[in-house]
Formats: C-alpha cells, sequence, structure tokens
C-alpha cells in the first residue's frame, strides 16, 4: 500500500469535521510508516 | 414536510415550540423584544454547531457577531439566557432529531450530528451576517472581495491547511538532507587521512620494532630491559586505542540518546516557563478583579436607589393614567391635579407629564441596565479568570510530570556515560602508570646502549604517538558524522541521503497536487457560484444589473453591469459604490447563491429583519421568489417581520 497517498489525503480533506490537530497527528504518523517503509528498503 | 424546533433559556425565551413548514414560506412575527432574535440564534446555533463542538477561528468570529456564541462584553445579548445556567435548542425534521446543550460560561455539553459551520456564511441573511456587513462596508474585508466564497466555503482551504502541514515537512526534510550531504562530503577526505595515518602508523611499528631489534642485538644485556620496556609500550599503545574506543561509544550515547532527550528537557522547561507566566497574570487579574469588590457593593446599592426612584415613579405615572381615563370618560377639559388635588389640570398637560413620566422611566431602565451589565460583566470575568487559573495550574502539573519523566529517561544514558567515563579514566591511569614505567625503562635503556639508536628510537616513538592522537581525533569526527538521527531513527549517511531524497520527492509532488485540487476547487466552486447567481437573477427579474459575477483567480471579486444610459451600454461597478437599496438586492441574491453552492443538503435558509427593508415592488418579488424556492427545493425558508401587537412570537405560514 502506497504511503500519504493521494486517496489518503482527500480522505482527510473530505471528512470535513475533523479539527487541525488531528489532521496534523494522522499525517505525522503516516510519515513516520512511509520513513520506515523507505529506509528497509534502502538499507537492504 | 414539517420542522420542529424547541428552545429552553436560549436568548430572551425560557421556552418555546416553533413549528416550521417546508411547504410554506415561514414568517415568525412579534414586537420588539419579543423573542424573533432568539429563535433565529437557537436555530442558527443548532444548525452551525460542528460535531466536535469547536468552531474554527474564523468562524467564530461569525458566531460572535450572530450572537450563536456569547459576547463577554455583552453577556445580556448572549445565546443562553443570563438566568439560566444552561440552555437546550431541539429540531426535528423528517428522520432527523438533534439536540444542542450550552452552559452559560459557553462550554458545550451536546453537539448536534449535522451541524456544519458554513451555515453561518450560506445559510443566514441577517444584518450583521457576513455578506450584508462586507456589502454595507462594515466588515474588515473590501466590499467586492469574495475570495472567502471560495476558500472558507469550499473545501479549497482544507486542501491548503493539508498542504501547509506537508510543506513544514518538505522544509524539514530538505534541511537534513543539505546536513546529510555535507556529512558525506566531510567524511571522504576524513576517511582518507584515516587510511593515510594508518598506513603511517603501521609503517613506523615496523621502524620502531626493527630498532628495538637492533638496540636488543648490540645491546645483550639490556635484553630484558628491553623486553619490559616494549611490554610496557605495548600496554601504553593498548590503552590508547581501548580510551579512543570508549569515547566513541560516549559521543555515540550522546548523539543518539542523551542530546535529543535534553532537548526535548529544554522545550518542557520553556513550555513550563511560560505556562507559570500566564499563571502570574490570571492570578494578578484575579488580584485586580476582586479589588473591585467595592465596586459590585457601589453598584448594588445605585441599582437599589434607582429602583426606588423608579417606584415613585411608577406611582406617579398610574396617578396620571387614571387621571387620564377619567378625562377621557367624563369628556370634560379639565381635571384636579392627580398629585396635590388642589389645582386642576387639562388633557393635554395630562398626556405631556404621561410621555415625560415614560421618558424619564426609560432612562432610569436604561441606567439600571446598564449598571446590571457592569455588574454581571465583572462576575463572569472573574468567574472565567479563576476557571483560566484552575486549567493552568492543571497545565503546570502535567508539564511537571513530563520533565519528572524526562529527567527519568535521562539518568538511564547519563548513567551509562557514567560508566563509560569511569572505564576512560581507570585506563587513563593505567596507561600513566605504564607511560611512566615506559621512560624510566627506557631511559635507563639509553644510559646503557648506542646514543644515536636511542635518540632515533625516541623521536620515532614520539611521532608515533602524536599520529595516534590525530587518528583518535579523526576516528571521533568520523563517528559523529556517521550516526544520522531521522524521526527517531538512526542512519548511516550513505543510507539517509536516498532516504531524505526520496521524502522530500513524495512531499514535493503531494504538496503540488494539494495546491493543485485547492485551485481546481476554487474555480469550481466560483463557477457553480455564478451558474447559481445568473439562475437567480433571471428568477427575480431585477432590471437594473445586467450581471451579478464573481471574477476568477487569483482575485474573486464581485462586480455587477448595469445600463449607462449615457454611453448607451452596459458598464462594470464595484459593489460598494452602489446605493442602498441596490446592496440590499443583491446581497438576496448572494446569499441564495452560496446556499445553492455549499448547502444545498442542509434545508435551511434564515432571512432575519431583511425582507422589512425593501420596498414593496421588489420585496414581493423576493417573496414570490421565496416561495417558488420552498415549492420546487422544500427548503424551510424562515423570515422574521416585526408587528407591533404585543405577545410572544408565532409562525405564519405565507
Amino acid at each position: 500500500m502506497e504511503r500519504l497517498s493521494k486517496e489518503f489525503l482527500e480522505k482527510i480533506v473530505l471528512e470535513g469535521k475533523t479539527s487541525a490537530q488531528n489532521i496534523q497527528d494522522r499525517i505525522d504518523r503516516e510519515l513516520k510508516l512511509m520513513l520506515e517503509e523507505i529506509a528497509k528498503r534502502h538499507s537492504k | 414536510m414539517k420542522a420542529s424546533l424547541r428552545l429552553k433559556n436560549i436568548g430572551g425565551i425560557r421556552e418555546g415550540e416553533y413549528v416550521f413548514d417546508s411547504d410554506k414560506l415561514n414568517i415568525v412575527e412579534s414586537a420588539n423584544s419579543s423573542g424573533k432574535t432568539s429563535i433565529v440564534k437557537g436555530l442558527v446555533g443548532i444548525l452551525s454547531m460542528p460535531k466536535n463542538g469547536v468552531f474554527s477561528e474564523s468562524a467564530f468570529e461569525e458566531a460572535l457577531k450572530l450572537g450563536v456564541k456569547t459576547d463577554p462584553h455583552n453577556p445580556f445579548e448572549g445565546f443562553v439566557n443570563v438566568h439560566a445556567e444552561k440552555g437546550t435548542v431541539e429540531l426535528d425534521f423528517g428522520e432527523v432529531k438533534e439536540d444542542y446543550v450550552v452552559q452559560q460560561n459557553g462550554d458545550v455539553l451536546s453537539t448536534p450530528d449535522q451541524g456544519d459551520e458554513r451555515f453561518l456564511l450560506a445559510g443566514v441573511l441577517s444584518n450583521n451576517s457576513r455578506v450584508l456587513r462586507q456589502l454595507r462596508g462594515l466588515d474588515k474585508r473590501e466590499p467586492d472581495d469574495f475570495r472567502w466564497a471560495v476558500e472558507e466555503l469550499s473545501h479549497a482551504q482544507r486542501y491548503s491547511t493539508v498542504a501547509g502541514i506537508l510543506k513544514t515537512w518538505e522544509e524539514d526534510f530538505s534541511e537534513k538532507l543539505e546536513v546529510v550531504r555535507k556529512s558525506v562530503r566531510d567524511l571522504r577526505p576524513l576517511a582518507e587521512q584515516q587510511s593515510a595515518l594508518e598506513t603511517k602508523l603501521n609503517k613506523l611499528d615496523m621502524e620502531t620494532k626493527a630498532l628495538s631489534a637492533k638496540l636488543s642485538d648490540t645491546r645483550f644485556e639490556v635484553d630484558k630491559l628491553v623486553k619490559e620496556r616494549d611490554d610496557a609500550l605495548g600496554e601504553v599503545n593498548r590503552l590508547k586505542e581501548a580510551i579512543q574506543k570508549k569515547e566513541i561509544d560516549r559521543t555515540r550515547m550522546s548523539t543518539t540518546e542523551l542530546t535529543p532527550k535534553l532537548h526535548e528537557m529544554e522545550k518542557e522547561e520553556a513550555r513550563k516557563k511560560q505556562v507559570e507566566s500566564k499563571l502570574k497574570q490570571a492570578k494578578e487579574e484575579i488580584a485586580t478583579l476582586l479589588e473591585k469588590e467595592n465596586r459590585k457593593s457601589e453598584i448594588e446599592k445605585e441599582v437599589n436607589r434607582l429602583l426606588e426612584q423608579r417606584n415613585t415613579l411608577d406611582g406617579m405615572l398610574n396617578l396620571y393614567l387614571m387621571a387620564e381615563t377619567n378625562i377621557r370618560e367624563k369628556q370634560s377639559g379639565k381635571l384636579a391635579c392627580p398629585l396635590c388635588k388642589t389645582g386642576s389640570v387639562t388633557y393635554k398637560e395630562i398626556t405631556q407629564s404621561i410621555a415625560d413620566y415614560r421618558k424619564q422611566r426609560q432612562t432610569l431602565n436604561s441606567e439600571i441596565l446598564k449598571l446590571n451589565q457592569e455588574k454581571q460583566t465583572m462576575l463572569i470575568q472573574l468567574a472565567k479568570t479563576q476557571e483560566l487559573e484552575k486549567s493552568l495550574r492543571a497545565s503546570l502539573r502535567e508539564q511537571d510530570d513530563r520533565i519528572y519523566n524526562i529527567k527519568r529517561q535521562l539518568a538511564i544514558p547519563q548513567e551509562a556515560i557514567r560508566q563509560i567515563e569511569s572505564v576512560i579514566d581507570d585506563h587513563r591511569k593505567k596507561l600513566e602508570s605504564n607511560q611512566k614505567i615506559f621512560d624510566a625503562l627506557n631511559k635507563e635503556i639509553g644510559t646503557r646502549t648506542d646514543v644515536a639508536l636511542s635518540r632515533e628510537f625516541d623521536e620515532k616513538n614520539k611521532l608515533r604517538s602524536k599520529i595516534h592522537e590525530e587518528l583518535g581525533r579523526i576516528r571521533q569526527r568520523i563517528s559523529e558524522l556517521s550516526a544520522i538521527e531521522i524521526l527517531g531513527l538512526v542512519f548511516e549517511p550513505k543510507v539517509a541521503e536516498p532516504i531524505c531524497s526520496e521524502m522530500t520527492g513524495v512531499l514535493a509532488d503531494r504538496i503540488a497536487y494539494l495546491e493543485r485540487r485547492a485551485e481546481e476547487e476554487r474555480e469550481q466552486a466560483a463557477r457553480r457560484f455564478n451558474e447559481n447567481v445568473n439562475f437567480l437573477m433571471s428568477s427575480l427579474n431585477f432590471r437594473e444589473f445586467r450581471t451579478v459575477r464573481l471574477t476568477g483567480s487569483p482575485n474573486y471579486r464581485i462586480y455587477v453591469e448595469r445600463y449607462d444610459p449615457k454611453k448607451k451600454d452596459y458598464k462594470s461597478q464595484e459593489v460598494g459604490t452602489l446605493s442602498t437599496s441596490e446592496k440590499l438586492a443583491i446581497s438576496i441574491i448572494l446569499q441564495v447563491a452560496l446556499k445553492e453552492t455549499y448547502l444545498k443538503s442542509l434545508p435551511f435558509l434564515v432571512i432575519d429583519d431583511v425582507l422589512e427593508d425593501f420596498d414593496q415592488e421588489r420585496r414581493d418579488k423576493v417573496i414570490d421568489y421565496l416561495k417558488e424556492k420552498v415549492e420546487k427545493e422544500g427548503w424551510f425558508i424562515i423570515a422574521t417581520k416585526l408587528v407591533k401587537e404585543l405577545g410572544p412570537p408565532r409562525v405564519e405560514y405565507l
């Protein structure tokens, strides 16, 4: 599954009723997962 | 379809139920100060309050203007009745059952499921709503600047918010990438220097060994001394290596474990200072407010004095009102003075006195209200500041807990570093002792062996020591540059570089996508808005203007096109320069278009007071149009109307 995908970003935008802090937290989590996946690939 | 709105302690209404019809135009009628505005507030409140109970910053401003949130400077006009602890709004329509409960201090106890803060901008037209404020030049925005209509009401702003978060991350990763690239650049010459020094050191080792052998051959009797000296030298070298390794361990531990925690600690302590400073301010404010206690008693005394004065006035007024009835019933020209009973007064004098007394009474009432408001504001300010102080104290305790936890976490790397340093100290002591043994043996051997060979041996040995120290420094620097920390994970620069590069690339791609989507949203919103405006123009048949249009990116301004009889052609005109009645006409077009464009799914439109301001012909046109809208869309359109008859508000259906 692609991390920080356009579908993921669209979902965050269109959900509408979440707070700015909630958006920030979800993006931070997604970025950490993306970093771990990229790191795994480059560390091989 | 019917919609039922039940209010309890909202604005001036203690309890009331109002039924609206989606097949008719609903007109809420009442005299001044009888509850019309409270019905509007309750309805707008429940339709705009988001599920999480918190308005965004810009929506909060609108909520204050529309009285949906209580303005601390004017609590008597607040959302919840000043005499109640909490207010309740319930709204049922179709399958939907909503409720909204809010306390006097603004804390939300229950929120509706379908509330949408955009309703504040798109669903209400009143003298305080943004469209009319702006057109009349009473808003901070220019009258024709309608960028907010495509930014705040469409999803454009949310796309921009998400893009903004990603931009911050992109900047962080770009900076990190620069650091990594610099590390890679700096490491290359360091590795070359390390390799050259190691080669030199090996060569020197071989040379000193050869010299030692030579000295041993030529001075057989000092064989034992030479062996002991060589052992001491070997131990010195081994200890130097061991110290260097431990120093590298210490640096690594400090970079990856200790320093990030220390930074975290600094941040938390700075936050604690901020909270302490706010707490100090709150305490000072409470002290100032408590000092005003005397003013409260003064106000109470003054209010009591004014109430007594009003009672006396009421007595006199009643006497005059009775006199007025008597003189009318008897149809006589004069009557005994109702106050002194000795003189006589005419009907004109009586009515004049009644008018004077009423005026004096009104003045007294407004003074009493003003004083009560001042007292209430003081009490509310005190309660709010005390609440703030309480929450700041809780924050301070949380902050202390965080700092305590970080200190506990810090203890682990600090202990590890202490242990490493203790081993280093131990090695250094042993090194010093072995160095002394070596020097003493060397001196002893020097007295017995060939002076030239001994000197050469000493020089080479000093050089070896110097190279070894230099090598240690380089190894330590290499170790520092080789540990790159990203989001709590540690990587070598060669791995960190492609990681940062890929992260930056993905983020740039997503930012471009979000910015493109935001612009598409704005353009699409403007297009839909203009389509709706055109449709409304033809439905309402406003002859003054050919067009009302929202321009495209990047300005999004509203302008009208009207016929210029001098030039015999149409010309563009800024909306800020239109007449008062034309602005009113434009406001209804823009408001309905905003509702059509952005909030079609929420079937409510509220028009407070505004219809009264249209001239008869135009009002009839607007009402016909709204009735047509009701029939076609099934919206609940609720408008208010001022009437002279006293009594509670009632709903008329057109």
